[in-house]
Formats: C-alpha cells, sequence, structure tokens
C-alpha cells in the first residue's frame, strides 16, 4: 500500500505536466477543428472533390465547357471545377486547396472530332494518394467512359449517314445529335429513384471519429507520461522485493497510479469537452439532446476505457528498457493499433478479414465498446473481451518485472 | 581530425542506443508493421460495398450490367443480391452502404427512356432504384460510376433512335437501322480512356495502378517515426544534460556533440523507416528514396536541436512531443490533406519530406529548410555559449 500512495504521489507530482499535455493537446486540436469548420462554410461543399482546370485560356469552348459542367452537369454536386493556369494549380495542389488538377492540351478539341483522342493529363498530387485522390479517379474513369461513348455513338451515326448519302444536312444533324447527349447525359441523376427505408441505428460519422480521437487521445497520453512507468534501474524494486513487495504487487501498485493518472487527465477531458464542441461547431448526434445529466452518464460509461488503455501503457512501458525506446514502442503501438481498430479509416474501409481480427484487439474492443455506449446497444460480450486483454497485459508486466529482477 | 572525432563521438552514442536489445526490438518493429499493414492492404479494401439485384427476366441486359458492376476494380465494391429483399435488409443492416435495383425488360425501359418517353419507367418514373440509408457524395459518386457501365448501352439506343428519327432514313427497316448502326458503334468504339495519370506536372505521366488508400499513410506514418525518434533523443539528452553526463565534453564541441546525439538516435529511427518504407509497397527508387531520408534526418536533427535550446525542461519538452506529432500529423499530409495554416506547416520537417516525393521544386525548398534548421540551431548553440561564458 506504501509503495501505491508513493506511486500515486509520483504521478500527481508529474500531473500538472501531463495536464499542460492534456489541455495544450485538447486545445490544438479543438484549433484545428475550428479551423477546419471554419474555413469551409459548409460540410457538403468541403466534402467534394475540388478539381483545377488547366488549358488554353483563350478558347471559348474550355470555358464553355467548364460552365456547362459546373451549372448544368449532375457531376456538379460532386466535384468543383476551377479553371487556372498550371503554376496556380500546382501552387493549389501543393497547399492542399485541390484534389488534383487536369492539363487539356491544346488540341484536345480538334483532336476528340477527329477521333484521335489526346491525353488529358491528371495531376494527383505530389504526395500520397489518400481517398479523395482515388475517389477523383474513379470519376475520371466514369467522365472518360461518357465521353468515348458518346463520340462512338456520334460517329456511328456519321458514318451510317455518309454510308447512306445523307450528306446535305450532315453538318447541323451532327449538331442536333451533339446536343441529344446532352439532354441525357447533364440530367443523368434524374435516372434514379432515391429510397431511404427505416434502418437499424447506426453510428453518424461525426459520433465514429469522437470515439476515434479518444481513444488516440489515450493512446498518445503514453507518449508523455511513459517516463514514469519506464524502470532503466532497477535497485529500488529489487531492495523492495527483498523486503516482501514481489513482482505482482509492485505491478498492480505502478498500474493502479498509471490508471489514476489517466482518470486525471480524463476528467479534465471530459470537463472541457462540451465547451470545446460548442466552439468548434462540432456537432455529433448522438450526444446532442442528452443534457448535462445525459453527459455525466456518458463519461461514466467510457471510464473502462481507463483501465484497459492503462494496462496496455503500463506493459509498453514494461517492455522498453530506456526512454527513448519507451517513447518509440508507445508511438508505434499508438499508432499501429489505432490505424488497425479503425482510427484513422473507418473500419468498414479494411478487407473483411481485418475487421474480425480488429474487433478482437484490444483497441477495437474499445471503439466498439464506445460506439455501443453512444447508441446505447450493450457491450455483454465486450466486457469480457477487455477485462480479459487487461487481465493478459499485467500477467505479462509482471512475468517481464519478475525476469527483470531476477537477472 | 574534427571530422575523425564526431564520427567517434557517432558510433560511441549509437553504440550507447543499439546495446540496449529493446531499442533493436523497437526499430524492428517499424517494419514489421509496415510489412504486416501492406500485406492487409493486398486483401480487398473498399470504401463503399453496394449491393445490387437485377430484377429477374427474358432480357439478360439487367443481369449483364449487374455482372459488369461485380468485375469493376476499384475502391467501390459491388455485390449480387439474389432479392430486392435480401438488398432491402443488407441496407438496412449496415452491410451495404446502398443497393440499386434494376428493373426487368431494361431493354426496352432504356428504348423507351431513348425516344424521350420517361413516363413509363418502372420506379416512379425512374430508370433505377437506389436504396440507401444515406445520400452522401461517395455514394453520389457511386451512381456516376453506375451511369458508365449503364451509359455504353444507352449511348447506343440514343444513337439508334437519333438515326431512325432522320427523315432520310424513314423508309428503311427499323432493325436494319439498328443493327447497323450497332455494328458501326463497335467498329468505331474508342477503347482507350481519355485520361493519363501523374504525381506532378513537373514528372512524367506514370501508372498509379498499385495505388492504396490503405498504404497511403504509412509514409506519413514513418516520416512521424523519425520525428518521434529525434524527438526522443532530445529528451534522452535533456536527462543526460541534467544528469551531467557529458560535462566531459570541452565547452566549444559541446553543440556538434549535442548534435550528433540526436542524429545517433534520429538516424536510427531513419534507418528502420526506410527499411520499413521498402516493404511498405509505396517505395519508388531507391536513391531518391535514400536522398530524401538522408535529408529528413537531418532536417529533423536541426529540428529538434532548436527545441532542446528552446526548451530546457524535461517535462515541458515531454509535454511538447504529443504536440509536435499531433500538429505534424494533421498539418502534412499524412492521412488527410488540411488547407491553411501554411506559417506552421513550413516549420515541421514531415510537411516538405512528404511533399517532395515527387516535386522537385519541393526537393529543393526542403534542402534549403535542412540548411536553415541546423545553421538557427548553430547560432543558437553559439549564443549560448557565449552567455554562458559571459557568466
Amino acid at each position: 500500500m506504501k509503495y501505491f500512495f508513493l506511486q500515486t504521489k509520483r504521478v500527481c507530482r508529474a500531473f500538472p505536466a501531463i495536464l499542460i499535455t492534456t489541455l495544450i493537446l485538447t486545445g490544438a486540436l479543438a484549433l484545428l477543428c475550428y479551423l477546419q469548420t471554419a474555413s469551409d462554410s459548409e460540410s457538403e461543399e468541403h466534402q467534394k472533390i475540388s478539381l483545377g482546370l488547366v488549358g488554353d485560356a483563350e478558347d471559348p469552348y474550355l470555358g464553355f465547357g467548364v460552365s456547362l459542367l459546373q451549372e448544368m452537369d449532375s457531376s456538379r454536386f460532386t466535384c468543383t471545377l476551377t479553371e487556372m493556369s498550371e503554376e496556380e494549380a500546382q501552387r493549389a495542389l501543393e497547399k492542399q486547396q485541390i484534389h488534383g488538377y487536369l492539363i487539356i492540351p491544346d488540341d484536345f478539341l480538334e483532336s476528340v472530332m477527329s477521333g484521335e483522342n489526346s491525353k488529358v493529363t491528371f495531376v494527383t498530387g505530389i504526395s500520397q494518394n489518400g481517398i479523395g485522390t482515388l475517389l477523383a479517379r474513379e470519376l475520371a474513369d466514369a467522365v472518360s467512359t461518357l465521353l468515348t461513348e458518346t463520340q462512338s455513338g456520334i460517329y456511328a451515326f456519321q458514318r451510317f449517314s455518309e454510308q447512306h448519302g445523307a450528306v446535305e444536312n450532315l453538318t447541323s444533324d451532327i449538331y442536333d445529335i451533339n446536343m441529344r447527349y446532352f439532354q441525357y447525359v447533364l440530367p443523368r441523376a434524374e435516372l434514379y429513384d432515391i429510397d431511404t427505408p427505416d434502418s437499424s441505428p447506426v453510428i453518424s460519422m461525426q459520433g465514429y471519429y469522437f470515439c476515434a480521437l479518444l481513444l488516440l487521445f489515450f493512446l498518445f497520453l503514453g507518449t508523455s507520461g511513459c517516463h514514469l512507468f519506464i524502470r532503466s534501474d532497477l535497485s529500488l524494486n529489487r531492495i523492495l522485493a527483498v523486503h516482501g513487495l514481489g513482482p505482482v504487487r509492485q505491478v498492480l501498485a505502478e498500474y493502479s497510479s498509471c490508471c489514476i493518472l489517466l482518470l486525471l487527465s480524463y476528467l479534465v477531458i471530459g470537463a472541457f469537452l462540451p465547451f470545446i464542441l460548442s466552439w468548434t461547431g462540432v456537432s455529433v448526434p448522438e450526444l446532442s439532446g442528452t443534457g448535462a445529466a445525459g453527459y455525466v452518464r456518458l463519461l461514466y460509461s467510457l471510464v473502462p476505457l481507463v483501465p484497459v488503455t492503462g494496462a496496455l501503457l503500463y506493459f509498453l512501458s514494461q517492455c522498453a528498457e530506456n526512454l527513448v525506446s519507451g517513447v518509440l514502442l508507445t508511438f508505434l503501438c499508438a499508432i499501429g493499433l489505432g490505424y488497425i481498430s479503425g482510427c484513422f479509416y473507418p473500419l468498414s474501409f479494411f478487407p473483411e478479414r481485418m475487421q474480425r481480427i480488429a474487433s478482437v484487439l484490444p483497441t477495437g474492443g474499445l471503439m466498439e465498446y464506445m460506439q455501443n455506449v453512444l447508441l446505447g446497444s450493450s457491450s455483454g460480450f465486450l466486457y469480457l473481451l477487455l477485462s480479459g486483454w487487461t487481465l493478459l497485459f499485467l500477467i505479462l508486466a509482471c512475468l517481464i518485472r519478475k525476469l527483470k529482477l531476477s537477472r | 581530425m574534427m571530422i575523425k572525432k564526431m564520427l567517434i563521438w557517432y558510433l560511441l552514442l549509437s553504440k550507447r542506443l543499439f546495446k540496449k536489445p529493446s531499442f533493436w526490438a523497437v526499430l524492428l518493429l517499424a517494419p514489421l508493421l509496415t510489412a504486416g499493414m501492406t500485406i492487409v492492404a493486398e486483401q480487398d479494401a473498399y470504401i463503399l460495398r453496394i449491393a445490387v439485384y437485377a430484377e429477374p427476366s427474358e432480357d439478360s441486359l439487367g443481369e449483364e450490367i449487374a455482372g459488369d458492376l461485380a468485375e469493376v476494380d476499384g475502391v467501390i465494391s459491388y455485390h449480387l443480391c439474389s432479392s430486392e429483399e435480401e438488398l432491402r435488409r443488407e441496407v438496412a443492416l449496415s452491410q451495404a452502404d446502398a443497393g440499386y435495383v434494376i428493373p426487368s425488360g431494361l431493354t426496352e425501359y432504356l428504348r423507351e427512356y431513348a425516344a424521350g418517353r420517361r413516363s413509363g419507367l418502372p420506379y416512379n418514373g425512374h430508370l433505377i432504384r437506389v436504396v440507401t440509408n444515406d445520400d452522401n457524395i461517395q455514394l453520389q459518386l457511386a451512381r456516376e460510376q453506375f451511369y458508365s457501365v449503364l451509359y455504353p448501352h444507352l449511348s447506343l439506343m440514343i444513337a439508334e433512335q437519333f438515326t431512325l428519327e432522320q427523315s432520310e432514313f424513314a423508309d428503311m427497316d427499323e432493325s436494319d437501322v439498328r443493327r447497323s448502326v450497332k455494328e458501326l458503334y463497335e467498329e468505331l468504339h474508342v477503347d482507350e480512356s481519355i485520361f493519363q495519370y501523374a504525381h506532378s506536372g513537373e514528372e512524367a505521366p506514370d501508372d498509379l495502378d498499385n495505388v492504396n488508400y490503405l498504404t497511403s499513410p504509412l509514409r506519413g506514418m514513418l516520416s512521424l517515426f523519425v520525428l518521434l525518434s529525434g524527438l526522443s533523443s532530445t529528451l534522452y539528452l535533456l536527462k543526460d544534460r541534467k544528469a551531467g553526463m557529458f560535462n566531459w565534453v570541452r565547452y566549444g564541441y559541446r553543440g556538434v556533440f549535442e548534435w550528433i546525439c540526436i542524429l545517433s538516435g534520429t538516424a536510427a529511427g531513419g534507418g528502420a523507416a526506410y527499411l520499413a518504407l521498402f516493404f511498405s509497397g509505396t517505395f519508388t527508387a531507391w536513391k531518391e528514396e535514400l536522398l530524401l531520408m538522408i535529408m529528413l534526418v537531418f532536417a529533423v536533427t536541426g529540428f529538434c536541436g532548436i527545441l532542446s535550446r528552446l526548451i530546457r525542461n524535461m517535462a515541458v519538452f515531454g509535454t511538447c512531443i504529443p504536440l509536435a506529432i499531433l500538429i505534424s500529423a494533421v498539418l502534412s499530409p499524412v492521412f488527410a490533406a488540411f488547407h491553411g495554416m501554411m506559417p506552421v506547416k513550413i516549420l515541421l520537417p514531415s510537411y516538405f519530406y512528404l511533399n517532395s516525393l515527387y516535386s522537385v521544386r519541393f526537393r529543393w525548398w526542403f534542402f534549403l529548410y535542412l540548411l536553415a534548421v541546423n545553421i538557427i540551431y548553430a547560432v543558437l548553440q553559439c549564443s549560448f555559449l557565449r552567455k554562458q561564458k559571459s557568466l
């Protein structure tokens, strides 16, 4: 008990620094959320794929084409096109203001009319290929199909007319068939009857990322707090072991103080969260209308995060022998487990086998548990899974301590 | 002489880190985790899952389109359902993000549609029924993809219908016109895509077929790993500085010694990250990757050196580690692009590293950045030593 109090005192002494970390981290996250929501007046607008269009500025057809697409085509709901010079487009891409840009060759229209299509270069980004870029590419493939199929239709009509000697009004007929295609292609969204039936409750995207951020927050607290639990010098622990405080009791005392540290951080973030959400304008549908009592109940329901992440972080700190290894190990595990458990991309984006593996991992279990809490669903099996992992981490930590003490 | 001394310091400081087996284990964990993620990414993974049901019919076009959709390769997956009830159940239980119901007798409906008779279309005057819980941008994009599969059939019918409407061919047999136009349509068909893809306007267009959204953040994560190696080495340095471990180093050389101390940990992290990149499936050319990694290591060393001079308290520095990682993760394009905050972005080594991959111009900026951070570190160190001397 004395050792536990000693450890708790140590943790409490370090708590102001950890508290500052927590507050700065929370503040930075809130600021980033605020800036992101403030810069995008409408979330729908933000989700659209934004592309730059680089072409001959003198070409009247290009401007006509862009305004046609932006004012009449169904793609205006999914994609925004902006005419710009190549230099501007490259700068906008570097600043991540657009997902990519299209370079239309000068002879593009002539080549389309002659049937030898010059290629449009789709520059998709200078760094990573994110989801936005890949979706933009899918859209480009679809647009390519529309253009080439339309060409085939027009050429077929032209050739048919020529074969049958009907060339007198051919120019105006070709103009008419072009217009006919426009009539069908532009309002293509009208082809669909959208039916939205009642369905089982599903967590909103905001709710999902609320859970993901909370879990990541706990995992990354480990990088700033792990120095408290890494033991490069075990002299004191050896003396304690000689005086009857064995590895199990040492581990339990240190683990409990680790949980106290996480709990204190959790209380701090819990107290600030409603203000942050209202300030940033981020609304979590599952939290709206719950009131203060409901919010406290939610915080209480999410307390199991503390012992499980505490056990994981404590176990990781026992695996490391020095500070550098400890920080790197905690970071790698936090980012790896966070990634596999769907903290960065929704879990549904992963292969099915991976989703099954994630569901039995401690972090995957925690994600599911938090979502269940937000949706008000039961989590019977998850309690068992999370308790199992906590116990396993503690047993492993005990074994490591025993091994280190016996050296 | 000085270089030899620096090399010896570097080797001794590296040995100090590498003699701990846990350090080896952590470094090897980076390529292992990356290899694991790459294996995961090789399996089928999709952003959207869409169920498709073609109502049973003598006309095979509906089934043909459903089959074509199921074969579409990309970030949207289509699978076939045996009934509309099954499709609705999958959407209701969120096993599918949306479902498309294709009517029986699709060819006839398409002909009606191409002829401008839209009132007779099967689903409240529409051709296709879309069952969905939500109608977001991704689902609207998926509908564009669906249209691109349906459109070749519609396009042919538009061409046929337009030809039939011309007075010059009024006395010709309808089926002959349709057959001839179809033959010409197939003969004159343009198969090649009008798009070619490139990462940057500066380089030749390349093939992006191997791009996977699950592995795309790996490079960013590894750059954060290198940054963290530098930050944790600096934390270690602060601890040693406090304990007076390096008091034996001559005063004038202390700045260089501390720089090498940070470099030893960062270079180890950089080596592990380079190895990890090799297994990640996002590796490009080894020489370019090596150059960029070396630049990152030196940039991180300079960046951490500046921090070590500005923040001397261990607890405060520990506080800065998650903050630096968080800001780098959000502002460098690791997971998603974040607009704005350029003054903060240009302080981060990972921002330059990630953008330099396909941009020669950015590589020059990166080079200037690494020079700047190391010069600033040297200036700070000199002013600190001068201050100490005057005391």
